[in-house]
This record gives C-alpha cells, structure tokens and sequence, in this order.
C-alpha cells in the first residue's frame, strides 16, 4: 500500500517534470530597443522606442525569431522562462526576406536548462498546432490552441516583396507573440509571424520548409536569401492560346509570360510563351500551381526551396516539343530600393541639396498622402522601369530628398522629391553615379537636370564652403554616406 | 437725436437712388437650361441624360453670351427671361472651349421684346466690390462680390491662359456664368467656384474672344506651347553665362501640348515676350493691370497664327526669334486631356474593350487610376506611336476563358502591328497571324501577352454583344 502511494507519488512528480520540460522552457522573451533611420533627412534616426516578441532556442545556442522583432535593434534584451533575469543577445543572422533572424546571447549561461527545439515537418492541414509566447496583453507566456487551415504562398510584410509558403491558423496571433514557436507533437512546425488585416480569426506562421532553407543558407557563415526564378507565371486556361502553342486541351502546364530584370541565366535559357510543364518533379497545373504535399500551391515555392546559385530541374513545352534544363537561380541583389529596405539610407549632400535613393522607405516616409507628393513619373522610375531591360532594373534613381537652406542655394528652384538624371553632363542613375560626378566635378557650377527637364545650378565655390557650415549648424556627421 | 435720424434717414434715401442708378438684371440676364448627353467612361456605349441650368445675359446684336462649360453633349437648350416659366428653345451659335464661352440665339422674335443688351466692361476693375446676379426661382439673387486679385490663370475648360479676376462671395452653388457687374457694365461670367471664391472670366478677354470669332478665318486662341522654370537662383544663369540677376526663365521642354515647335530651343533663357521684359519669376509689367504670369501674353493681345517677338538667351549670347503663336488644340495632345462634344470611343472585339488612353478615361477611374496609365497619359510622345489604347476590361465568355480579370493593360501590338488608335486595332485584327490573334500589352503593365482564336472572333463577338446588351461593336 505504501509501496503503491510512494510510485504514484514519484509518478505524479515525474509528470510535472516532464510538463515543466515542455517547449516553453525554450520559448523566450524579446525586447528590442530601436531606432529607425529618417528617410528624408539620412542621417537622423528616430527616438528609442522599445518592442516585444517572442523566439524560441535552436541548436548550436542560438535563439530563432522573426527578422521584424529584432530589426533596428540598438539593443536586445532576451528573458528565459519564468526568469527575471535580462540577458543581452545580438542578431547574428537576418533574414528580412523570410522574416526570421538567428540571435546569440553573450552569456552563454543563459542557455543552462534549456533544450533547443526540434524543427519539425509541415503540418497537415486541419491538424491541431499549438503558439507558444508572450503576447500583448500580459507577463506570462501564453498558448493558443488550433487547426491548420490552409497553406499557401504569401506575401511577406516584412519586405514587402517576397512571397514565400505561409500557413494559416485560427489559433490566435497577436502582437509579441512574432518570432515564437508554433508546435505540433513536441516539435516545431512555424514560426508566428504575421496577420491579416480584414481576416478574423487568421494568423500565420513561417513553416519548417523555410525555416531550414535558412538555417542551411548559414551554414556558410552568410545569409544570401531566397532566389527566385525571375518569371512571371500565368495561367494557361484560354483554349486558343493552348492551341497556339500546341498543347493539348488539358490542365498541365502554366505559361511563362514575362522575363523579369535582372536575370542573365533566366534570359539565357527561358523565352516568353515558354509553358512550364514540371518544376523539380513537379507537373504544373494550368493554374500556375502544383500539389505540394496535399496542398495546391504556386509553383514559386519551389523555386524558393533551392539555395542562391543552385540549378533547379524544369520540363518545359516549347516549339511544339518538351524540353528540359537546368535553371540557375539567384538572389536579386540588384533590388534594393522595392521594398521595405532594412538599411540605412545612403546620401550625399551638395552644396546643401540632400540627394538619396528613391525608394519604398522613402515614398513612405512622406506619410499616407504620399501619391498626391510625387509624380507618376517618379513611382515610375520606382516600379515600372526595371522592366525594361537589365540596366533600368540596376538603375537606382537618385532623389532630391531635401534641402537645407543656405544664403548660397536659397533661391534653388527645383522641388525636393524631384529625380536627379545629371549632374554636369554626367548621367546619374545611382549614388555611385552621384559620388563620382562630385568628385571629378571641375569649373564654377554644379549643374543639375531633373527628370522633370527642369535645370537649375550652383557656385560649387560657393557650395563647398555652403556644406561646411551645414555640416556644422545640423549636426550631420559627414557630407555622405554610401 | 435728431440730426442722426436725419443722417440715417438721409443715408436711407440715397440707397434706392444708388440702386436705380446700377444695372437692373431683369431685361438681360436669363436662365439656359441646357439638355445634353453624358458618358460614363467606363461603360463608354451607355449613353445618359443630364440637364445643366445656367446663366446667361444679353449683349449686342441679339446674342446671349454665357459659358461653355456644360455644353458638351449638348442637343437642347431653353432660355427663360423675366423669371417667367416660358421656355423658348434657344440654338447654340458658336462655342470656343479653349476660351469656355458661348454664344446663343433665339429664333423666336417675342423673346427679344423689351430685352435690353448690356455693354461689356473695357477693363478690369482690380479692387472694390462687384455684383453678382442669377435667377433663382423666378426672382433674382443679388450678392455682392468683393474682388480678391487679378491673374493670369488657365481656362476652367482647357491648358489656354488668360487674364482671371478672383473675388470673394457668400453666394452659393455658383461658377456657372452668373453675371458679374461693376455698376451697369458687365465685368464677367462666373467660370470655377471653390468655397466662397469665384474665378471671374473678364469681359474684356470675352470681347477679345468674340472679335476672333466674328472675324475672317477665327482664328482661335493662341498658347505658348513649352514650359519654363524660374531663374530666380543666380547660379543658373551664371552657369549659362549670363550676368544678370533677377531676369528670364529657362525654357524646359518645348512642343508640351504637341503643338508646332518655333524656334524656342530647351535651355533658352526668355528675357523678353512681345517687347515686355520677364522677370525671373516668369512675369512682365503689365501697363494696364501691372506685374502678370508671361502666360497671358499669348491670348492678351494676340490669336493664334500671330508672331510675338521673343529675346532669348542661349549659347552665351542675345537671340530675337518670331514665335508663332500656334492654336489651342486637344486633337494634338499625345494623350488628349479633353473632348468634347464627342462620345467616347470604344471597341470590342471578342469581349475584349478597348478605349484609347485620354483625359476623360482617366477621370472617371478617380483616384483608382492605375498608376502606369496616370503615367503614360503625362507623355508627350512614345516611340513613333501618335496615341495609346487599353484594353479596359472584358466582357466574359468561353471565347475568353482565361482573360477575364485583365482590365486597364496598354496595348503595344496587335498581330505585329503597333497600336496607337482604335483604328489600328482594325487593321491589326484583319491580318490574323495563321488561326490566331496575338495581342502584347506594354512590358511594365501585369501581363505582356494574350492570343485569340481568329476565326471564332467574329460570331464570339456578335454573341457578346447580344448577351451584354450593348447595341454596338465600335464607337470610333
């Protein structure tokens, strides 16, 4: 009898242990103190401002979070379960693309006690998946419980841009609770990270496919990204158009419409009207999509599971006849400007005309009305350009952001938001350009022509001594950064 | 008391002498109702019904001048005078858009009895307070005006520059020719409202406007057809060698409106126009109403067709070249601003719409405007194409399976040939390539090619049109 009270005692005891060995001993907590860059005036930076989210440990002490928790950190704090006790972490890694980041914490203490969670596969849709964090709304870590609902290809919001495999759940995603762990059978299935305005009862979480994508871009001690393919896939539903190209009246084999800028493999091998048959194995749908796992999904996802530089196998419909290749993909580094961008605008002042890059950041920082501020001609040169061949897609317009007011440029007719195209014959499409046609300026004048066709000039005598004094009376570290 | 109740009383007596002395709106001023056609851009084949209620006031020769604005489309129009609710159909003489007057007549001979034409101001008041005049009701409103500042602006209807009067008034609802009197001489029409400001078209460029139009050949208002920048930071002329301060404008595009190009050359400094200097804030002194926006000078004493002398600046040394002043013209816009008195234009071929790019299109997308057409539509030229064309949406069927969410793509070619015109597209579709139409759209837009069944187009075409109740193919 004593016997049987004492095991089920020492049973219960094991019991708890074994709950208080559950993953949330991993999950920690994120404060990030920020400061964001101003876009318009470069070398500003906003007030410390301070943001919370979650992220849980992985092999190799490391702490996996999302990109948008930690990005534009000054300082990072990380608290282990139930542990008071701050600790300073450092972004090692981040991946702005895939909003997910890989810290380090400086005192390797920190990782005492603490099991690094396993990465799991992708979840079934509606199997059950559990959030672990620390969301708004308390101190404690908390837990949502649902289904998966479905799983598809997603915009990103981090950048913006990249639309990478994401899974719905109606388990609740709240604020801070980004970067933590969704798991599923003890093992990590996603990373919360994102909502949806409009949708109820909707969050997502960045699942295991993409997590190892980046876990294994870093094995080589860089982050490159997620390549693309530089296509735009269509469907390929309308009967003549299939007839057009020979195919057969089925649903197999979506077309590729347009090659994009700039991607030398792509033009190389690729051609508009090509019609994808199969990508990796995978026979594509007329829809652009093919089944994943038991999921429709675009076929762009598998583009996204190579590494930047590796080949992927297509089977495509071409001349009446299958063809099949190996495609080489890279990271576009060439796009810098789309999107939200995660470094420090680069400028260079002239006689107090602050120039910068035209970009996402900046169009945005011009507040919500920001269309009714530029032309179309400058969201143009933006958007649409790089369209139009590889060297408008390299192109990174240069923008006259502000001027700082000064008796030698006071009169200065020409806008801020206007795009620089030259400066004293030189043609400018980049700060590079810019750097290097101030420095081999030479007679009286800086003289400027804009994208609008307006011209305007100044005394670069007069100008020089002008950034000297500008430098001075604003506080600014140096007439330009690159 | 008592003699302040005679000075007010006094005061009182001399009002009415006052009133009998200014204009009496009752004999001149009528009220047009015009009946006209109106067009959703979007659905360019559904034809509306709209009526316009205006002003309008009589002047010599039994005309009745008023605005253009609100014409366009126009097949009815009826005047009441007196306030009384006889309507006597009225015709519409002549109408300039560019100068947004027009002129009416009416045939019937009672009309005229006991109708009193008003004389035209020679000259613009520049300070002081107006009146304005409408019927409202059978009665008329009386409000009074008081004049804000005289300016060179563009024309509510059109790019033409003129002379504007702005006064401030509490009337409301207005900008549609009410009458503007300063005592018993006609001083405007009212043109544009924006809360209690009115742009004034004056009498004396309405005067102008009609000796064009009365004498041989009319030859319409005139427009300076480049645009310019301030010279006013010293640098900038400095750099092109002249040393000066405070004079000229610098010429940043010429042929803007795609007008005839004469003579003025992208980087010319203007340092006189028609004798008067410019000043680096691109205005010149003028003798009746002192400092104005070079603007006006092509429409203030000149037609189109004329020669104003220009003095430039250019490659470091004085140049005095001609320019002639070429006229005011929609039909020579890349991309046409406006058009009136014209349905819009359309074609459908096998579902799919399309317009031409144009001013109106653009409008009645509003603030939805695709950012590439808003884009486009500020080009001045684009390879050797005189136009653009959207397709605009299309019409679903099992013709066009596939194709049914593109809306607002700007085609480039059709089977090969380039599209600048609905024309073209008629053209480009009767030379299929083999059984198939081929159709690219321009390369920054979402989708850069779609093809079609040739054969099939025709019956898919007739079936559409039957199945979405539009009574016909094209409107060109």
């Amino acid at each position: 009898m004593y016997q049987k009270t004492f095991f089920s005692i020492l049973l219960a005891f094991a019991c708890v242990n074994l709950a208080w060995a559950g993953p949330e001993r991993s999950v920690v907590q994120i404060t990030n103190y920020t400061q964001q860059p101003d876009w318009v005036e470069p070398w500003r930076f906003s007030p410390v401002s301070g943001g919370l989210g979650s992220g849980f440990v992985i092999e190799g002490q490391r702490i996996m979070t999302n990109a948008h928790v930690v990005s534009w950190s000054q300082q990072l704090i990380v608290y282990r379960y139930q542990d008071p006790q701050p600790y300073r972490a450092t972004v090692e890694y981040i991946g702005h693309d895939c909003d997910l980041a890989v810290l380090r914490v400086l005192d390797a203490g920190f990782f005492e006690g603490i099991p690094p969670l396993e990465i799991g596969e992708l979840p079934l849709v509606r199997s059950t998946v559990t959030t672990y964090g620390y969301p708004a709304g308390g101190r404690e870590i908390s837990y949502t419980s649902g289904v998966v609902s479905r799983i598809e290809i997603q915009r990103y919001v981090q950048t913006n841009k990249s639309n990478l495999l994401a899974v719905q759940t109606d388990a609740a995603i709240n604020p801070g609770n980004s970067g933590g762990p969704v798991i599923q059978d003890g093992k990590v299935v996603g990373v919360s990270f994102q909502g949806k305005p409009g949708l109820e009862n909707a969050g997502f979480f960045i699942p295991p496919n993409i997590i190892r994508h980046l876990l294994e871009d870093l094995t080589d001690g860089t982050y490159e990204g997620f390549p693309a393919a530089g296509i735009g896939i269509v469907k390929l539903t309308n009967p003549a158009f299939r007839a057009a190209l020979g195919l057969a009246q089925n649903n197999i084999g979506a077309r590729i419409d347009s090659l994009f800028y700039p991607f030398p493999a792509t033009h190389e091998l690729l051609r508009e009207n090509d019609v994808l048959l199969e990508v990796a194995g995978y026979p594509v749908g007329s829809d652009g999509n093919v089944i994943y796992r038991g999921n429709s999904v675009h076929a762009a996802l598998l583009f996204s599971q190579v590494q930047h530089g590796e080949s992927i196998a297509l089977k495509i419909w071409r001349d009446n006849a299958e063809l099949e290749l190996e495609l080489p993909l890279y990271v576009n580094s060439e796009d810098r400007t789309m999107g939200n961008q995660y470094e420090p605008p680069p400028f260079i002042i002239v006689g107090g005309l602050v120039f910068t890059e035209l970009s996402t950041n900046y169009l945005g920082s011009l507040g919500r009305n920001w269309r009714d501020q530029v032309g179309a001609d400058t969201l143009y040169e933006l958007v649409y350009r790089n369209r139009l061949g590889d060297e408008a897609a390299r192109a990174k317009p240069v923008v006259l952001s502000t001027i700082l007011k000064h008796a030698s440029n006071i009169d200065f007719s020409v806008d801020a938001r206007s795009i620089l195209t030259e400066l004293n014959g030189q043609p400018i499409s980049s700060m590079a350009d810019l750097s290097a046609a101030v420095e081999h300026a030479e007679g009286d004048f800086y003289r400027f022509r804009f994208l609008s066709g307006a011209v305007e000039a100044l005394n670069r005598s007069e100008a020089l001594a002008a950034e000297a004094q500008l430098l001075q009376q604003y506080n600014i570290p140096s007439v330009q950064r690159l | 008391m008592k003699p302040l109740t005679a000075l007010i009383l006094g005061c009182l007596a001399a009002l009415p002498l006052r009133a009998e002395t200014a204009y009496n709106p009752e004999t001149s001023l009528v009220e047009i109702e015009v009946t006209k056609k109106a067009y959703d851009y979007r659905t360019p084949w559904i034809i509306r019904n709209e009526q316009v209620r205006k002003n309008g006031i009589l002047i010599e020769d039994q005309q009745i001048l008023t605005t253009a604005d609100g014409f366009s489309g126009q097949y009815l129009c009826r005047i009441k005078q007196r306030g009384e609710s006889r309507q006597y159909t009225a015709e519409l003489v002549w109408i300039d858009y560019y100068a947004n007057i027009a002129i009416l007549n009416v045939a019937d001979s009672e009309f005229w009895e006991e109708m009193v034409p008003v004389a035209l101001a020679t000259s613009i008041p520049q300070s002081g307070e107006l009146q304005i005049y409408r019927w409202r009701n059978g009665r008329i409103e009386q409000r009074a005006a008081e004049i804000i500042r005289l300016h060179s602006g563009s024309s509510k209807m059109s790019y033409v520059q003129h002379l504007v009067l702005t006064v401030s008034s509490t009337i409301q609802s207005a900008g549609w020719a009410e009458v503007v009197f300063d005592g018993d001489q006609l001083v405007g029409l009212t043109a544009s409202a924006s809360k209690d400001r009115l742009n004034i078209l004056p009498a004396e460029f309405i005067q102008k406007v009609i000796d064009g139009y009365r004498s041989e050949g009319d030859p319409g208002l005139g427009y300076f057809d480049f645009t310019f920048m301030s010279a006013r930071n010293p640098a900038l002329p400095a750099s092109k060698g002249l040393d000066q301060r405070d004079v000229g404008v610098v010429v940043t595009e010429t042929g803007t409106r795609g007008l005839t190009q004469h003579g003025l050359q992208v980087g010319d400094i203007i340092l006189e126009v028609d004798g008067f200097a410019i000043d680096s804030e691109g205005q010149y002194l003028d003798p009746d109403y002192g400092r104005l926006a070079m603007g006006s000078l092509a429409t203030r004493a000149h037609f189109a067709g004329e020669s104003i002398p220009f003095t430039v600046w250019r490659d470091g040394a004085v140049h005095r070249l001609d320019y002639t002043l070429p006229r005011a013209d929609f039909g020579q816009d890349f991309i046409p601003e406006q058009r009136y008195d014209q349905p819009p234009q359309y074609r459908i071929a096998g579902g799919l719409v399309f317009q031409p790019l144009n001013g109106p299109l653009l409008e009645a997308l509003g603030k939805n405007k695709p950012p590439l057409l808003d884009y486009y539509s500020q080009q001045k030229t684009l390879d050797e194409r005189t136009g653009l064309v959207v397709l605009s949406g299309v019409l679903p069927d099992d013709y066009n399976l596939g194709y049914e969410d593109l809306r607002y793509l700007l085609v480039d070619e059709i089977n090969g040939h380039k599209i600048s015109h609905l024309e073209d597209i008629e053209a480009a579709l009767s030379a299929p390539q083999g059984a198939y139409h081929r159709i690219r759209f321009m390369p920054e837009g979402g989708l850069r090619h779609i093809v079609l069944d040739a054969a099939a187009m025709p019956a898919a075409t007739r079936r559409i049109l039957q199945h979405y109740r539009i009574p016909q193919q094209s409107q060109l």
